[in-house]
């Protein structure tokens, strides 16, 4: 195995589709499209401000500052100041801390507030809207790579002592990582619906199956849902890499069949 | 070069290097969303600039000049600098060096999770030398760096690298 295969092989999903191509081709051809009729459009501005200024003497005046709506002034024109620098700090530190609180498996950490230079400061509405882009961005590639690979993981399975097992991948930065949930399940007869439905679950735990990795589970929380036909159960831990740690939380969803079937 | 020469080389650099320059963004930014973006940049970029291509070094190393300068840029962007989706310390133990962090903590990861998490100016030089497959001195051109440059980064990154695979049993044959 050498280190051109191993690269390979560990990036063949990473490719540029035809759809991408074909992007590149008509941003790439309609930019150089625009210099044919940069002439026409020159002369058609020249004699659209010829107009204006022609016209000028005949217009009425607007105070244009008063009629205007203001826009929200997402970059300040001038130096902020120190008061306001430390509640902007103050505020990104917030909305950094949020972010963190979903466990998405991102992490995000601030620079210390002297390594801001004076073009840094934006406004926290333009700053949340940032950390907001790469919560999403993360999610919607987690949510890509498991769709991708979702197939290779082997179906629920209950052993003769009531353990329910199945996988599920979760998404850190930079790979997909297997879990195994364990649990314990009773069912019972609904006479109601004529089926059988889940009635408990115990011993909720998680163990990592890739081979590099530690993951420890911290908390978990389960709710019935569907009249008693499925379980979701939400796990929060933390998973371990070289001495990083990232913060994850997770869902996974088992299913009750009539003849209670766990799946 | 007229407009359907450009038209020409811009389809066959997609061809042929679409997948590895997309990799390779991938290599630096670590984020699919972005990497798409950025390649897309790279691409019109290198077709806008065909014209100021003078042939001192080869078409693949003018394209991977803009491809490694366009993430540089988003690397030292305020965005990036201010805020870094990498990870979050916990417990990380700081030591003396990070070769020897490095190599200590890697036991049992493959050599593409070794190289991804090797600092950036080791990364990079084992990407163009290794699965690029550019020369030393096309590496020099291509990083804007001197060839004894590329050449150090090389040998110590080959150096961190052969040392973690040793210490993994051998499980990746090594050549070079």
């Amino acid at each position: 195995m050498d280190i051109k295969n191993e690269l390979e092989k560990a990036n063949r999903d990473i490719r540029l589709s035809e759809k991408e191509k074909s992007s590149i081709r008509s941003r790439a051809f309609r930019a150089k499209k625009t210099n044919f009729h940069l002439k026409p459009a020159f002369i058609t501005v020249l004699f659209l401000l010829t107009l204006v200024v022609l016209s000028l003497p005949y217009l009425p005046l607007v105070n244009i500052g008063e009629s205007a709506a203001s826009p929200v002034n997402v970059y300040p024109e001038k130096p902020i100041s120190k008061e306001q620098k430390e509640s902007y700090y103050e505020e990104y530190t917030k909305i950094v801390e949020q972010a963190m609180d979903l466990k998405s498996g991102i992490g995000i950490s601030l620079a210390p507030m002297q390594e801001f230079k004076e073009t840094d400061w934006v406004a926290p509405i333009e700053f949340k809207k940032d950390i907001d882009e790469m919560v999403e961005s993360h999610l919607a590639t987690e949510a890509d790579l498991i769709a991708k690979r979702e197939s290779e993981l082997y179906s629920a399975k209950t052993d003769r002592y009531g353990e329910t097992r199945k996988n599920v991948f979760i998404y850190v930065p930079d790979f997909l990582k297997e879990l195994e949930v364990t649990a314990h399940f009773d069912t019972r007869y609904s006479s109601d619906d004529n089926r059988q439905v889940f009635e408990d679950v115990a011993s909720v735990s998680t163990a990592i199956k890739s081979p590099t990795g530690e993951w420890k589970q911290t908390s978990y929380e389960a709710a019935i849902i569907d009249g008693g036909q499925k379980y979701v159960i939400d796990i929060e831990g933390t998973f371990t890499l070289n001495g990083l740690s990232y913060e994850k939380a997770f869902a996974i969803e088992f299913t009750c069949d009539e003849f209670g079937q766990i799946s | 070069m007229d407009h359907f020469e450009k038209k020409e080389i811009l389809n066959e650099s997609m061809t042929q290097h679409g997948d590895y320059i997309k990799r390779l963004i991938f290599s630096y930014i670590k984020d699919s969303s972005k990497a798409e973006d950025i390649v897309q940049d790279v691409f019109i970029k290198f077709y806008k600039n065909l014209d100021r291509f003078e042939g001192r070094s080869s078409i693949k190393t003018f394209l991977y000049r803009i491809a490694v300068n366009e993430c540089q840029n988003y690397l030292s962007s305020w965005h990036y600098r201010k805020l870094k989706i990498t990870e979050k310390i916990k417990n990380l133990e700081y030591k003396s060096s990070v070769e020897d962090d490095y190599i200590q903590k890697e036991q049992n990861v493959s050599l593409s999770d070794l190289i991804g998490k090797m600092p950036v100016k080791y990364r990079e030089v084992i990407w163009l030398h290794y699965y690029v497959e550019l020369t030393v001195p096309e590496i020099a051109d291509v990083l804007d760096c001197s060839v004894n440059t590329v050449k150090t980064r090389l040998l110590r990154g080959r150096k961190v690298l052969k040392i973690a695979i040793e210490e993994s049993g051998g499980a990746y044959g090594y050549q070079k």
